[in-house]
């Protein structure tokens, strides 16, 4: 007899006793593997500890299918190139390897993400960085055949290098304690290399990221530097690479110092990153290390990179000068191109003095006076003490010119240690949110640093006041502040301003420098908030210019919260609020995540929000929010649960002037009229906003346009306009009128699918449907959303409608009532909402009856739970 | 587009790190970088690719080569017999994971998630533990799972219920 015939399915580990219902119910959903979508809306219907049980489980198991990623299909084809497989993975994009039917050859073909190609500026840019490079033909750089764009990806074709690159030789010598290539071999094949960057900088071309994951090894072992120019247009400057996550120091560790304070680049810079480079393979280390990005970023500007021969003794002496110079932290003191490091790398290979090793002046002198010492003695006097007053002099200036450019360097490293100043822009961050935010102090240090640098380099005082203005966020403000127009909700204009300064940046080229990327950052933040307002509602252009944002300041803590968020919108409501906590690291951080939370959520955002809705369920929308209440305690800028905020506000309140003032013509004509002026001119099409548009059409403005608003706006605009009247039920007119609107509007809901429709056509039935029509609409809600107090209460509503007969009716009353007030942000509101309707119910029979015991009972429980 | 070993291990790949992220605990991963181990695993499997007789097993035979080559860097890196690396137990480090491939945001949530994961499978019993892992992410059928832990079918399907619904507790699902 074997364990498995003594241990029952009933007892399956011989632990934990005999199997519950819970767990043959389980047992027999994982035996259906392909059943778990059904079994889940089964159980949802379910109203039973069991099933809580169940779904928890169910949870438990959807948790380690996402966790472990999902299955990634690869297109069969883009453009004419047949995808045969994946060669690699990067930053900007994936390479595939792909046949060309027509040319009968396999090529490299590189795919840009989504987040670069999607955008029409970058794709001009891209087509004309990639025509230059496409032009360049040398034996050590991988040719760019082609490029082109195919369903909506901008991919470029190369020549497929049977072999891999660099970087996996060094990670490989490093695995054995050594470095990738022998000295001398590895300067005559990097000497190659140098000669290709030669060839590219005379065609004004910079690679702007060499690096060995650039640099290609041929089966034969010749180098080839590939992906050419194509970061220029990326602005893809190591130092906006910054996170505080895990510290992603890649790009950090190949980048000059030149181009980590934000300062232009050229030649020498590529030939820096080449020094790095050659320094690696030969070590198998890098020649500047740091811990942190904090730390990287410090020995980058001040700290002397190690010498070759501190690591390899045996390296040719001439070879670790090469490499020295290449390593200057002032690129004038570097190779000033790659032909002449070319040929002194041709010259280690052979074992030949290298040119850059010359003799002092002073060395030369010396040897002079040794040869005619009577006739130079004199005149050898003269000229040393006059060179030594010149050394003296120039020493002065040099070091004023130093420490210049140390303060300059310094106010760099503050500036990309500071999170862009907490929160950006936060005059547009306010609009958004409609709350005011105490104003974040400049950091004193930055100031005291361009300050020092002010003093010593007179001549770039143009350029320091180019600093302190993007510092302040100048590119915002002017007559046309972005900040003041997104307070009136108009984040369509915010867009257009923002691409209008984007563009004129990059087509002036003044995109290069510390100044501009942050105005870069400030322009992409800002009309990423425009994206994320009402009037537009574009999340993905809105999670676009995060992303850019994040490349132009990696540290700054806003885009990373709003990216949060957005991705908050698609997963776990648990996962959210644990990577928000972990963002915030202090009280003001800690605030803005909490404000963000509570507008994110919608349920009681403040008055003058303009965050879009994102359309979460329910149950989540109360999570969030009560978190977020949690958080921010009595700091918390809430409005009115569920009432309308922002643009939607206004057109509500238009609206509710229509309804209010039915009988007074000019008033009516001016509210319709100010209401096509908000929508045509604010509201884009995609928007739901634009289903404002039906529910002024149904409140009677023939002049509206019901252009782009589909059933779904409809479905929005109608729900909207039904709690514009509910607001008023305490107004005949109110029933009256959504009594004659009844029909219309359940068509509409009838013809959409989505929740919001549910609950509009219930909302409907509830309040001027029969019971019979009434009761399944409001249990279809129910089912749909189980946790939303409004169901509750429409269920309420419904049932008070249809009239308390007995105890048993008056049970049910107050069970949805409890249910209600529970669910709800605020259990006070939607007991006053269920108490009006038992006052108009009353308005409407009192003159029949007066108010029956049981519905008095019901008022005085609603009463006294605050109501 | 006919099934080649690129293909297959490109479709499989996120499983596939994420599995090797979890068996390798976060001790090894001091050693070595799980995407040193992936390509590892893409390497065999082109080698081997003719060994496969039937392509809708890929997945199924990608994971059976994974888990071997986890045997044998645990063996060779860690100095120990060939033990059943689910057996291993885990310190906690704070260490991300290197995945170089994504960008900033998606790095933390991809790391945040995985950590979550594994924090909560290590709270539970040894049993509960290996039969999620056989079951949700070798994709182990409940045949073979029973033949590993002497088990009827049923019984494995039992057990994995018990196991998610303390699983769900951890995670406070």
């Amino acid at each position: 007899m074997s364990l498995r015939d003594v241990v029952t399915p009933e007892t399956p580990d011989g632990e934990g006793g005999p199997a519950s219902a819970a767990d043959l119910r389980m047992a027999e959903i994982l035996r259906r593997d392909t059943q778990t979508v059904r079994a889940r809306d089964e159980l949802q219907q379910e109203a039973s500890e069991e099933a809580d049980d169940l779904l928890g489980r169910l949870n438990a198991l959807e948790f380690i299918d996402d966790v472990l990623g999902e299955e990634c299909q690869l297109p069969s084809r883009i453009g004419e190139f047949e995808i045969q497989g994946v060669l690699g993975r990067g930053g900007m994009g994936t390479v595939y390897r792909a046949y060309q039917k027509t040319l009968d050859r396999e090529v490299a073909l590189k795919v840009l993400a989504p987040r670069f190609s999607s955008d029409v500026t970058m794709r001009k840019r891209f087509r004309k960085e990639a025509k230059a490079s496409a032009a360049m033909h040398h034996q050590h750089i991988v040719p760019i055949y082609d490029y082109g764009e195919a369903g909506g990806n901008v991919f470029f074709a190369m020549e497929r290098v049977h072999g891999v690159s660099l970087d996996k030789y060094i990670s490989a010598a490093r695995r054995n304690g050594g470095g990738a290539l022998d000295p001398r071999d590895a300067a005559r094949r990097f000497a190659g290399v140098a000669d290709a960057l030669a060839f590219a900088h005379k065609r004004q071309i910079l690679h702007r990221d060499v690096k060995p994951g650039n640099v290609l090894v041929h089966p034969d072992g010749t180098l080839a530097l590939a992906d050419f120019g194509l970061s220029k247009f990326l602005d893809d400057e190591p130092s906006a690479h910054l996170t505080s996550v895990g510290g992603f120091l890649g790009t950090l560790h190949y980048a000059p110092p030149e181009q980590a304070r934000g300062e232009k680049l050229g030649p020498a810079s590529d030939l820096y990153s080449l020094g790095v480079t050659m320094f690696e393979t030969l070590v198998g280390n890098l020649p500047i290390r740091g811990d942190t990005t904090e730390a990287m970023l410090h020995a980058l500007l001040h700290e002397e990179p190690q010498r070759l021969r501190q690591a390899l003794p045996k390296a040719p002496r001439d070879l670790d000068v090469v490499i020295e110079k290449l390593l200057q932290k002032d690129p004038r003191h570097r190779y000033q191109d790659g032909e002449a490091l070319a040929l002194d790398l041709l010259r280690v290979a052979e074992d030949e003095p290298v040119r850059i090793r010359r003799q002092s002046a002073l060395g030369r002198l010396y040897r002079r006076a040794k040869r005619n010492p009577v006739v130079t003695a004199s005149l050898g006097t003269l000229l040393v003490l006059l060179l030594v007053v010149a050394l003296w002099v120039k020493s002065l200036s040099d070091n004023k010119a130093l420490k210049g450019r140390e303060s300059l360097s310094n106010a760099s490293v503050v500036l990309a240690r500071e999170q862009g100043r907490v929160l950006g822009p936060h005059s547009i961050l306010n609009a958004l949110l409609g709350m005011p935010l105490q104003e974040t102090a400049p950091d004193s240090q930055f100031l005291h640093e361009l300050d020092q640098a002010e003093r010593r380099l007179a001549d770039r005082s143009d350029e320091l006041e180019k600093y302190r203005a993007s510092y302040r966020g100048d590119v915002l403000t002017g007559p046309d502040a972005v900040a003041t127009a997104l307070l009136a909700g108009q984040g369509r204009k915010v867009v257009d301003v923002a691409t209008a300064r984007i563009d004129a940046m990059f087509d002036a080229g003044d995109t290069h420098g510390l100044a501009a990327r942050i105005d870069l950052y400030n322009l992409y933040l800002a009309r990423a908030m425009a994206y994320l307002s009402a009037s537009v509602a574009d999340p993905e252009a809105a999670d676009r210019d995060l992303y850019l944002a994040s490349f132009m300041r990696g540290r700054a803590f806003l885009p990373r919260l709003l990216r949060a968020l957005l991705q908050g919108a698609k997963s776990n409501p648990n996962q959210l609020l644990q990577t928000l906590q972990k963002l915030a690291e202090d009280a003001l951080q800690r605030r803005v995540a909490g404000q963000l939370l509570l507008a994110f959520a919608g349920l009681c955002p403040p008055a003058d929000c303009h965050l879009m809705h994102f359309s979460l369920e329910y149950s989540v929308r109360r999570q969030l929010t009560q978190r977020a209440l949690e958080w921010l305690g009595n700091d918390a800028v809430r409005g009115e649960p569920d009432a309308p905020v922002g643009l939607e506000r206004r057109l509500a309140n238009l609206a509710a002037t229509v309804l209010d003032d039915s009988g007074n013509a000019p008033v009516v004509a001016a509210s319709f009229a100010a209401a096509r002026e908000v929508l045509a001119k604010w509201v884009l099409p995609g928007s739901p906003l634009r289903g404002w548009a039906f529910a002024f059409h149904l409140l009677g403005d023939e002049a509206m346009s019901l252009d782009g608003v589909d059933d779904e706006a409809r479905v929005y605009g109608a729900a909207g306009l039904v709690r514009v009247v509910q607001l008023r039920m305490g107004i005949d007119r109110g029933e009256t009128y959504l009594r004659g609107m009844h029909d219309k509007l359940g068509a509409v809901a009838r013809a959409s699918k989505s929740v919001a429709a549910v609950a509009l056509q219930a909302s409907l039935q509830a309040w001027v449907g029969s019971f019979a029509d009434a009761e399944p609409a409001v249990r279809a809600w129910l089912r749909v959303e189980p946790a939303n107090p409004h169901a509750s209460a429409c269920m309420f509503c419904c049932l008070v409608r249809h009239g308390v007969r007995s105890e048993s009716d008056l049970f049910q009353l107050a069970t949805h009532a409890q249910e209600a007030q529970r669910n709800a942000v605020d259990p006070n509101a939607i007991a006053r909402l269920m108490l009006q309707r038992l006052d108009t119910r009353q308005r409407i029979v009192g003159q029949k009856a007066p108010e029956s015991p049981l519905l008095q009972r019901m008022r005085r429980l609603l009463e006294g739970s605050g109501g | 587009m006919s099934l080649t070993p690129e293909i297959a291990f490109e479709t499989h790949r996120e499983h596939l790190l994420s599995m090797i992220w979890l068996r390798m605990g976060p001790d090894l991963r001091k050693r070595m970088d799980p995407e040193d181990v992936l390509q590892e695993v893409a390497i065999e499997a082109i080698n081997y690719w003719h060994t496969l007789d039937d392509d809708t097993n890929a997945r199924a035979w990608l994971v059976t080569l994974a888990k071997r080559k986890l045997a044998r860097i645990l063996r060779d890196q860690v100095g120990v017999a060939a033990r059943d690396p689910r057996r291993e137990n885990a310190i906690q480090t704070d260490l991300p994971v290197a995945d170089r491939r994504s960008g900033p945001v998606t790095v933390a949530d991809r790391k945040d998630r995985l950590v979550l994961l594994e924090d909560a499978l290590q709270k539970l019993k040894p049993e509960h533990r290996d039969v999620i892992l056989m079951a949700r992410i070798e994709k182990m059928s409940a045949k073979d799972i029973g033949a590993e832990m002497n088990r009827s079918e049923n019984a494995v399907h039992l057990l994995l219920g018990r196991a998610l619904k303390s699983l769900a507790q951890h995670l406070k699902f």
